[in-house]
């Protein structure tokens, strides 16, 4: 049996430039299918992740809000690409720039959601970083999760309008950054 | 020997039935998979290692299938509504997976270099209209105010015109006294010549009469004398009055040309008071063209 909650160890692990993670889930966020990848990585066996809410993989170190904003985004049937440091089951944890993006509709509701995670630029790692971290910090600094939430948004609001950016755009322009440049 | 290096190996029954399950696993996804469905994936297979190979083929096939859908029309989609900065992310995908997304990307840029381009060209049209939009004001102004500044001319003109013609009226009435002083002055001149006669006549009858007509031929000599400086006179005054006619004539003249050339002035002045008010008047076509740049601008 796993330990219900993982300590993370600080120790980070990385993937190859050309490999991706891939997982899929249902419409309420559980894992219905993940690649040789994201099992080797994580360090899951695949029968311990099938089912399993997709938040397993959720670091404690993660802004709140970064997942409000994803799931607002594809609730709204909308791609969303983000950076989040995910953590493993061993407790390392992994950078990825991951794009999530609803599965075809059927009926109402999307019938799932599919995620592709890249290995991201570490340059672009250390700028997310840094945002998180004062996200995080400040989503530490309230009792309530609701205003935590509120707090942080607005934080974000206000980082992302300095920088004159959509997250997106924020998102783009680290992925942008030219090789040469790093 | 021969006989058992032929020989059959015995079948495996329950690796046989693995591979019949994959197989039969395989064709369900690949059904799917034929009829555009991609979120399928083949579950885990029981039996030989590479059964466990086919699958990690086959779903990692699938996940390539699958990124580059949702890749290339959610980056066409993004592109479509001006967020160029949204690019086919080309890690991970190979071979022609990748050809394709660079081709993508390529075009995507190409979209985005034509958007620029458009983009450009409507704010240099925008400023056009904005310079257009000045100008036209100033014209409409600048037209209003000739065919203001033209009407006050031809007012002016028509006065000039009736002044150089009350001045030819006075100048020619001025000719008419100069012949009526010389009809004068001739008359003068003939009484003087007469009256010089008489007393030419006057001084032989006082000779003739010898001391008696002493005191008479002093008058006599007198009436002489004035009757000269009459003549004298009236030559004088016909001297200055044929002067002051010359300058007369040539102030005739002179007021003529002036009234000539205001009376062409004048025409003129119509043609430009026409041309800037009037129906069709350049004021009137400025302030239309203003209108219509105005609600060309308001609308772009």
């Amino acid at each position: 049996m796993r330990p219900s909650v993982i300590r993370p160890t600080g120790v980070e692990r990385t993937f190859g430039a050309e490999e991706i993670i891939v997982s899929k889930t249902d419409g309420k966020g559980r894992i219905t299918y993940a690649n040789e990848v994201f099992l080797r990585v994580a360090g899951y066996a695949e029968a311990e992740a099938i089912g399993q809410p997709h938040s397993i993989i959720r670091h404690p170190e993660m802004p709140r809000v970064v997942f409000k904003l994803l799931w607002e985004t594809i609730e709204a049937g909308q791609e969303i690409f983000a950076y989040v440091n995910n953590l493993a089951a061993d407790g390392a944890h992994y950078w990825v720039l991951a794009h999530v993006t609803p599965s075809a509709r059927r009926g109402g509701a999307a019938a799932g959601y599919h995620s592709n995670r890249r290995s991201p630029d570490r340059d672009a790692v250390r700028k997310a970083e840094a945002l998180y971290r004062e996200l995080t910090a400040e989503e530490r600094r309230h009792q309530r999760p609701a205003d935590a939430m509120a707090a942080s948004g607005a934080l974000l609001d206000a980082h992302l309008a300095t920088l004159g950016q959509t997250y997106e755009e924020f998102v783009w322009s680290l992925e942008a950054t030219p090789a040469g440049v790093r | 020997m021969r006989a058992r290096r032929h020989a059959v190996p015995p079948v495996d029954i329950a690796e046989l039935d693995a591979y019949r399950a994959a197989v039969r696993a395989l064709v369900a996804v690949l059904g799917h998979v034929q009829d555009g469905d991609l979120e399928v994936r083949l579950a885990p297979l029981a039996g030989p290692p590479v059964l466990a190979e086919l699958r990690d083929t086959v779903n990692r096939s699938l996940d390539l299938m699958d990124a580059y859908v949702r890749e290339s029309s959610a980056m066409l989609a993004a592109a479509a509504e001006g967020r160029f900065h949204r690019q086919f992310l080309v890690r991970g995908m190979p071979g022609a997976f990748r050809e394709g997304a660079e081709r993508s990307n390529t075009a995507r840029r190409a979209m985005q270099d034509a958007a620029l381009e458009l983009a450009a060209q409507a704010g240099t049209r925008a400023q056009m209209v904005d310079k257009a939009v000045e100008i036209s004001t100033h014209v409409a102004a600048a037209s209003t105010e000739l065919g203001a500044s033209a009407a006050a001319l031809a007012h002016a003109a028509r006065a000039g015109v009736s002044e150089a013609d009350h001045a030819l009226t006075t100048v020619h009435a001025l000719e008419r006294s100069a012949s009526e002083i010389q009809a004068a002055v001739r008359l003068i001149k003939e009484v003087a010549a007469q009256t010089r006669l008489l007393a030419l006549n006057a001084t032989i009858e006082a000779a003739r009469a010898g001391d008696a007509g002493r005191g008479f031929a002093v008058v006599a000599a007198e009436v002489k004398s004035l009757s000269d400086e009459a003549a004298r006179s009236s030559d004088d005054i016909t001297t200055q009055v044929e002067a002051s006619r010359a300058a007369t004539d040539a102030a005739i003249e002179a007021i003529g040309r002036v009234s000539g050339v205001i009376h062409e002035m004048n025409d003129q002045v119509d043609g430009i008071a026409d041309a800037a008010g009037g129906r069709q008047g350049l004021s009137h076509l400025a302030e239309m063209l203003h209108t219509d740049i105005g609600r060309f601008a308001a609308q772009h």
